[in-house]
């Protein structure tokens, strides 16, 4: 069984990871990935390395050393709480340090300057190494404890966070629907030359998807891999870091996870509907059902980021249950603060549980359709003729 | 002794409730040439179909019994990208050949369809006539016990039609099973051990006797193309009478007891 799978799944890759076509989008690709991840940081630091932060009674020259090597540090002063969390809801401020009663917090959304800043100030951390300036200028404010982190949203980063959520969908549905109609293509080819008949004699039909779908899916996570290291690599340089504007790599292992249950479902049923067209032109046709269920996901990933609440929301989370629409939609619902992971496992498992079931259908109506050269034109002329 | 390959049992099959086959019966054994043939639309495709598994009867039995198949359906198609080579390995791997196997199936078939130079290239890049040719050695890649090939001298030149009954004989040598579905008549009277006519969705088997019953004499008779059909103890005196009369002989056909049963098969309205 696995010889056969393996057979139809290598001559997929070696006939398409030739063609330059191949290369040009994955290069391509690659730009995108590090333009996705350096924009949005360039957008929240500028072009050079820089940060703000707001002081509410805390020394300056305390938060100044404690600035990260090679940052301007820019500080805010902040005359109350209530000013300071005005300023980072509507004045796009991180956040700021508040000195208060003998204790330090921080309140904002922590990024990897802030966090760092944190770091140095706080005492505990500071056992080893600490620098000289530092310690002279902690022990002329007399600090004495370790900054608390109080989240105040929504903040800049949130917003970034949310974009690169919503690049990521997009992202994958491009993925998906390109690498399903290329399976479709790749179907109704093998069906218009009558090669599909010969195939069949040989293997069966179900291996012969599945050989199909996991060549594919190397290509396609050929590119994606390549797309997501080159993001990574992007984001070490830019930040030194592997975890900032939500991009962490728990993050990218859960994208990659309804990335790759997505391809699957997709693709088996973009090659089942293809396999329903007799040649090449009507293949848009027999798949447009699936795009517009495709296009439902992304509407959905849409309304998510404009952070929608009660039955809207509701609604939302409940489709994150859908197959078809759970890939793009448990992704998008992370804007929303996401599931809890019991219910992304149960999902997980319930799509993957689908999707075989799917494909032990697909084969057969595969295997039905692709013998089927008939055109359903003469379906269509009895109903006309009826209807006149 | 022969062993059955492939045997139909009283089989039904219909598509969309029109009858094809209707407890029709046949059996291939090792080692024999097996004509098929029926008007277009009859059920020889799905003939092949069935013996090769890619369709189940309705009714009846099929018994497969065959290790490995070579099958060439009427309308073929090709991995146009691929090169020759490729190709046929991946029909290999497909068919779980191992991989020592492979190599040398796949030379020896090169070099008996004359493919050698044709080995690095791209399939698309082949005359119609050669990619006729990659698909026929395809079918033999598995080293089958069972061919079914229908139609397979279509698309091919004179010199590669020979080729190809070359192929045959040495499959019918070797013990390979061939069932051929053709429309060469002269070809199944040549080749064919017996043959299954398809007449009112039932199998009949012919078995041509060793002589013919006949032959058809064709001539120019004063610029006019005239044929009569003699009896075979009366074709040399027939021969004779053209040359006294100085009309050329044009050809001196077999006249096959096949021809005129599947004519009379017919014309009861198969």
């Amino acid at each position: 069984m696995w010889n056969q799978i393996g057979a139809v799944f290598r001559r997929e890759v070696s006939e398409r990871i030739t063609r330059p076509g191949y290369w040009a989008t994955t290069a391509l690709g690659i730009v995108v990935m590090i333009a996705l991840v350096v924009v949005p940081s360039l957008i929240a630091k500028g072009l050079h390395p820089s940060l703000t932060v707001g002081s509410l009674h805390v020394p300056h020259a305390v938060l100044m050393a404690a600035a990260p090597p090679g940052t301007t540090l820019k500080i805010l002063p902040i005359a109350s709480l209530a000013d300071g969390i005005a300023r980072i809801r509507h004045h796009n401020l991180a956040g700021f340090f508040a000195a208060r009663g003998g204790h330090w917090a921080f309140y904002g959304q922590v990024n990897t300057g802030i966090s760092s800043m944190i770091a140095q100030l706080n005492r505990d951390a500071l056992v080893h190494a600490l620098p000289p300036r530092l310690l002279a200028a902690l022990a002329a404010a007399e600090a004495h404890s370790q900054v608390q982190v109080v989240s105040v949203s929504p903040g800049f980063g949130l917003i970034v966070r949310s974009v690169a959520i919503y690049a990521l969908d997009v992202i994958m549905m491009v993925v998906v629907m390109t690498y399903g109609v290329f399976i479709g293509m790749s179907v109704v080819e093998e069906k218009e030359s009558r090669h599909a008949e010969m195939l069949m004699a040989w293997t069966r039909p179900v291996r012969l998807l599945m050989g199909k779908i996991l060549g594919f899916f190397a290509l396609a996570f050929i590119q994606v891999a390549l797309w997501s290291v080159s993001g990574l690599i992007a984001l070490s340089v830019k930040t030194h870091h592997f975890s900032v504007q939500g991009l962490s790599p728990s993050f990218l292992i859960l994208f990659l996870v309804w990335a790759v249950i997505g391809y699957l479902q997709y693709s088996t049923a973009f090659a089942t509907l293809a396999s329903r067209a007799q040649r090449s032109q009507e293949m848009n046709q027999a798949v447009m059902p699936l795009s517009l269920i495709a296009m439902l996901g992304y509407m959905g990933s849409a309304i998510a980021l404009g952070h929608p609440g009660g039955v809207v929301q509701t609604v939302i989370h409940m489709a994150a249950f859908v197959p078809f629409l759970a890939p793009m939609l448990a992704l998008a619902l992370l804007q929303l603060g996401g599931m809890p992971w019991w219910q992304v496992l149960i999902d997980v498992v319930w799509q993957l549980v689908f999707w075989a079931g799917l494909l032990r259908v697909a084969a057969r109506l595969f295997h039905r359709h692709l013998l089927n050269y008939q055109s359903s034109l003469p379906k269509r002329r009895r109903f006309f003729r009826r209807a006149g | 002794m022969a062993e059955r390959l492939a045997a139909f049992d009283r089989v039904w099959f219909s598509y969309d409730g029109r009858p094809i086959l209707e407890e029709a019966s046949l059996a291939l054994s090792t080692g024999e040439v097996v004509g098929l043939l029926g008007l277009n639309g009859t059920g020889k495709t799905t003939t092949m179909r069935l013996i090769a598994g890619i369709l189940d009867p309705e009714r009846g039995a099929v018994e497969r019994t065959y290790r490995r198949l070579g099958y060439l359906p009427e309308e073929r198609g090709l991995y146009r990208r691929l090169t020759v080579e490729r190709y046929l390995r991946f029909v290999g791997e497909l068919n779980g050949l191992p991989k020592a196997d492979l190599r040398p199936a796949v030379d020896r078939l090169m070099e008996q369809f004359r493919l050698e130079e044709y080995r690095g290239r791209r399939i698309e890049a082949l005359s119609k006539g050669n990619q006729q040719k990659v698909q026929l050695a395809a079918t033999l890649v598995p080293s089958p016990d069972l061919m079914l090939w229908d139609e397979p001298f279509s698309g091919l030149d004179a010199l590669n039609q020979d080729l190809l009954l070359d192929v045959l004989r040495d499959l019918r040598s070797r013990g390979v099973a061939v069932l051929l579905s053709t429309h060469r008549l002269d070809d199944l009277e040549l080749l064919a051990d017996r043959t299954y006519i398809l007449a009112k969705k039932r199998f009949v088997e012919y078995i041509p006797p060793r002589q013919p019953a006949g032959y058809r004499v064709r001539f120019d008779q004063d610029g006019a193309d005239r044929s009569i059909e003699v009896a075979s103890d009366e074709l040399p005196s027939q021969v004779q009478e053209c040359a006294a009369h100085g009309w050329p002989v044009l050809s001196v056909t077999p006249k096959t007891g096949l021809e005129s049963i599947f004519r009379e098969l017919l014309g009861e309205g198969a």
